[in-house]
């Protein structure tokens, strides 16, 4: 295996973990971190849609719908917040 | 224990910005309530009461309405505690727009906020069932207690996180925004303020006030919602 890395990418077994390679390895960890959005931004989408095709329907309920759609998209936005705390903590790093 | 007084000390002679601003919108909540208070106390039942008096007291008319219909008969108990968080998360997120130092992007503000909605969640079942309340981490099966206990303790942290993820991440961005477009800054940022400090404030306050409600509504006994009228 370690014969195979080196093949493929010579000198990467020699690095020096200094603090520059740490605070790097730690922003990457911050992108993926914030990958989290993902989810939360399908969620909010299909809530949204679903809204809409609520209010389609229904027009006469459409603030009872809104508030609701509101409140469940701040709820499902907490994951992505989750990630997006765990980035600001590895960027202090 | 002399390390928790003096870093206490520490504090008290050097305050963080977060805590004065924290300190005058309490100050002026209650100067506010205490001069509306004594108004309405003095006020005759014929009079006519002028603007804002009429916005005052139909704004909170229509909000014993609100939680009446969430909690029914105990919204005496838990309606001066929501409302006056209500009124506290509202300003202190509002408050970036002025320059200060929002309260709510800091994790100690709002973790005590959340605090308070547990209490208020947790009181109010006490009040309502009695006893009976704390064998609810019971309810279907008894194996389902780590379950139970988990989905009582954690909506501290996720409240919490919440509120401070949504102000801290839109206090984030302004200051990325400033330092990137410096004096254009004059143009673009006011929507951007509209948006993160006003709009995402609005909404974040709504979420804990409704979630804050419905979890205690959760707690509240059966026999509990209809409202006796006299």
């Amino acid at each position: 295996m370690l014969d195979f890395i080196n093949s493929v990418l010579p000198n990467v077994l020699d690095v020096i973990p200094n603090e520059f390679f740490r605070s790097g390895l730690a922003y990457i960890g911050a992108g993926i971190a914030v990958l989290t959005g993902l989810g939360t931004g399908i969620g909010q989408g299909i809530a949204a849609g679903k809204a809409v095709e609520a209010v389609g329907r229904q027009p006469e309920a459409s603030g009872k719908i809104t508030v609701t759609m509101i409140v469940g998209q701040a709820v499902a936005e907490t994951t992505g917040i989750y990630g997006f705390i765990i980035a600001i903590l590895l960027l202090g790093r | 224990m002399t390390l928790l007084i003096e870093d206490f000390l520490a504090i008290v002679k050097n305050p963080p910005a977060y805590f004065i601003t924290s300190l005058a919108i309490m100050a002026l909540i209650a100067l506010f309530a205490f001069i509306v208070g004594h108004k309405v106390e003095k006020m005759d039942v014929r009079a006519k009461p002028n603007k804002l008096m009429t916005v005052v007291i139909e704004g909170i008319g229509g909000f014993n309405n609100f939680i009446k219909g969430y909690v029914g008969k105990h919204w005496q108990y838990v309606t001066p505690f929501v409302l006056t968080m209500s009124i506290y998360v509202l300003l202190s997120n509002i408050s970036g727009i002025a320059a200060f130092d929002a309260p709510t992007k800091y994790t100690a503000i709002t973790l005590s906020m959340s605090l308070i909605s547990f209490y208020i969640v947790q009181s109010t079942g006490v009040i309502s069932q009695g006893a009976r309340h704390f064998l609810g981490i019971f309810k279907p099966y008894p194996p389902m207690l780590p379950l139970n206990l988990v989905s009582e303790f954690v909506p501290i942290l996720s409240m919490a996180l919440r509120l401070f993820g949504n102000i801290a991440g839109g206090a984030l961005i302004m200051t990325l925004l400033y330092g990137l477009l410096g004096w254009g800054s004059i143009i673009v940022t006011p929507p951007m303020h509209a948006l993160f400090d006003i709009g995402f404030g609005l909404i974040q306050t709504i979420v804990i006030v409704l979630l804050t409600i419905i979890f205690t509504s959760m707690k509240v006994d059966e026999a509990d919602f209809e409202i006796n009228k006299k």
